[in-house]
């Protein structure tokens, strides 16, 4: 009997997986590694996500796009000796500001048709060109968040794409439901990485390991409320810098295993959503979030869905209940 | 032998290549076997996009507050001030990219000076065509509030110092590009 939310297997998955299983046994672990089939929906909310947060850096961009892009910005878009970009499309619009605004309305039109799931491949590769031409164009003006939509743009492009959740999909339609994980293990190995190595450059640092790095960090240019608030709370600010150091090592571990991805989720999410609140650097938690989708199999999205059921369940009871007044269910 | 477990021994071997590729992009350079290491990877990372560091809030920040200012210098000896911000000469604004901007342009490592050469001539060009004759220099003047020691900050909860750092001075030609 098939569990409930499992991924059911076909005769060309099965076979599939025998491929896998080749003479060499290792040959046979690493092919089911990034080829046994997950559910198209963890791509889904990943391709989503990933649309919406390219958007969101991009609005953000759009007031400073002539402070920054063509002749007269302050930033020569050639890029510097020691990135050599393979290719710059702002270099083809630096005489025009008109033409710098269109290729961010391109960028813009491509996250939106990302997002709904038409012309995945082709707004995929749109983006893939704006994002390396964007590390090149505006090096020193660059952030964290636009290297992990980078990073993650060659990603997109080559994941396996299906119609779930995307306008193509069709009310009644059973939907591919099965993908070859590869992708997702990119995804999950970039997100390993992105933990791993800023903890690792954090940790020796005189700071962190004093656990007075967030009681700077409030005071600086990059809280929300700048302010002595957390100086005179060693205890906190030292429970805060250390916790997040931890919480930054934990994560990917914790996302990896089925049995703590919720532990990690929350964790997580947290954790970002409380820099976020924190200070004026919220948008990393918005290209964060998408990686986190990359994690979720058939399983977690049943709880979800059921979840979210129950929910709306308990607020339509509320909403009749508020309406009719306390005794309508003894009428 | 089917068309796809020909190609499927191809396609592992290119996805290993790529997650050893973008590990080995977050080691250091540096060290005994840190080049050789990142040789045979350098172009597929360059290639693709795909060249990172993330080394965001590796230490404190170390300002509470930035401002920045164009002074432009006058073959009559007079000066005015100038918002530093490209192409309207507008005020500094509160934006993380620009932060980021000016402290490394303002404290550049070498891969950074040729941007602070760029923006000064660009300056001298935008200065000029406001003022409607050419400046003799032009010189940005970042305004930072130095954050205090904690301890410091405790006994008056003063948060920063002021201090004046000067980029380079940028001497601008009659009729720079």
């Amino acid at each position: 009997m098939t569990e409930p939310g499992a991924v059911k297997l076909t005769a060309e998955d099965r076979a599939t997986a025998e491929e896998g299983r080749s003479s060499v046994p290792l040959l046979g672990a690493i092919n089911n590694w990034f080829f046994a089939p997950v559910d198209a929906r963890a791509y889904a909310a990943f391709r989503i996500g990933y649309a919406a947060a390219t958007a969101c850096v991009l609005l953000d961009l759009w007031r400073l796009r002539h402070t920054l892009i063509g002749h007269a910005s302050m930033i020569d878009n050639a890029g510097g000796h020691w990135v050599r970009a393979p290719i710059n499309c702002f270099l083809w619009v630096q005489s025009s500001p008109t033409g710098v605004s269109l290729l961010l309305g391109i960028a813009l039109l491509a996250c939106l048709l990302l997002g709904l799931g038409i012309g995945v491949r082709l707004s995929a590769l749109v983006l893939w060109v704006y994002q390396v031409s964007l590390g090149a164009a505006v090096l020193p003006a660059y952030s964290g968040f636009d290297a992990v939509l980078r990073v993650l743009a060659i990603v997109v492009l080559i994941s396996p794409t299906s119609s779930v959740w995307t306008v193509r999909a069709r009310d009644g339609e059973r939907p591919p439901t099965k993908l070859p994980r590869y992708g997702l293990r990119l995804i999950q190995w970039q997100f390993l990485l992105i933990y791993t190595s800023t903890v690792w450059l954090k940790a020796p640092d005189i700071f962190w390991r004093s656990g007075e790095a967030v009681a700077y960090f409030s005071m600086s240019m990059f809280a929300r409320i700048p302010g002595a608030h957390l100086a005179n709370w060693p205890a906190v600010y030292t429970f805060l810098t250390w916790s997040t150091l931890i919480v930054e090592a934990a994560i990917p571990w914790l996302m990896w295993k089925r049995s703590t991805r919720l532990l990690g989720l929350v964790l997580g999410l947290s954790l970002h959503f409380g820099i976020s609140l924190m200070s004026k650097i919220g948008l990393f938690a918005v290209v964060m979030a998408p990686m986190y989708m990359a994690f979720l199999e058939a399983r977690d999205f049943e709880a979800i869905s059921a979840w979210l059921s129950k929910s709306a369940g308990l607020w339509r009871r509320f909403r009749i209940s508020r309406r009719d007044g306390p005794n309508a269910d003894t009428d | 032998m089917s068309a796809s477990s020909r190609v499927r021994p191809l396609v592992l071997g290119c996805l290993v290549f790529h997650l050893a590729a973008i590990t080995v992009a977050n080691l250091p350079v540096d060290g005994a076997v840190g080049k050789s290491l990142h040789a045979p990877f350098n172009h597929y990372l360059a290639g693709l996009g795909l060249w990172q560091r993330w080394n965001m809030f590796t230490t404190v920040p170390y300002f509470h507050h930035l401002d920045a200012v164009a002074n432009a210098r006058f073959t009559d000896g007079k000066t005015q001030h100038f918002g530093p911000l490209l192409p309207e000469l507008s005020a500094y604004p509160d934006a993380n990219r620009l932060h980021g901007f000016f402290l490394r342009t303002a404290f550049p490592k070498p891969q950074y000076e040729a941007y602070a050469k760029t923006y000064g001539r660009r300056l001298c060009r935008a200065i000029a065509e406001r003022a409607g004759r050419s400046p003799e220099s032009v010189e940005v003047i970042i305004l930072a509030d130095r954050l205090r020691r904690l301890a410091e900050v405790r006994k008056d909860n003063v948060l920063g110092k002021r201090e004046r750092v000067r980029m380079a001075v940028t001497r601008c030609e009659e009729g720079t590009p």
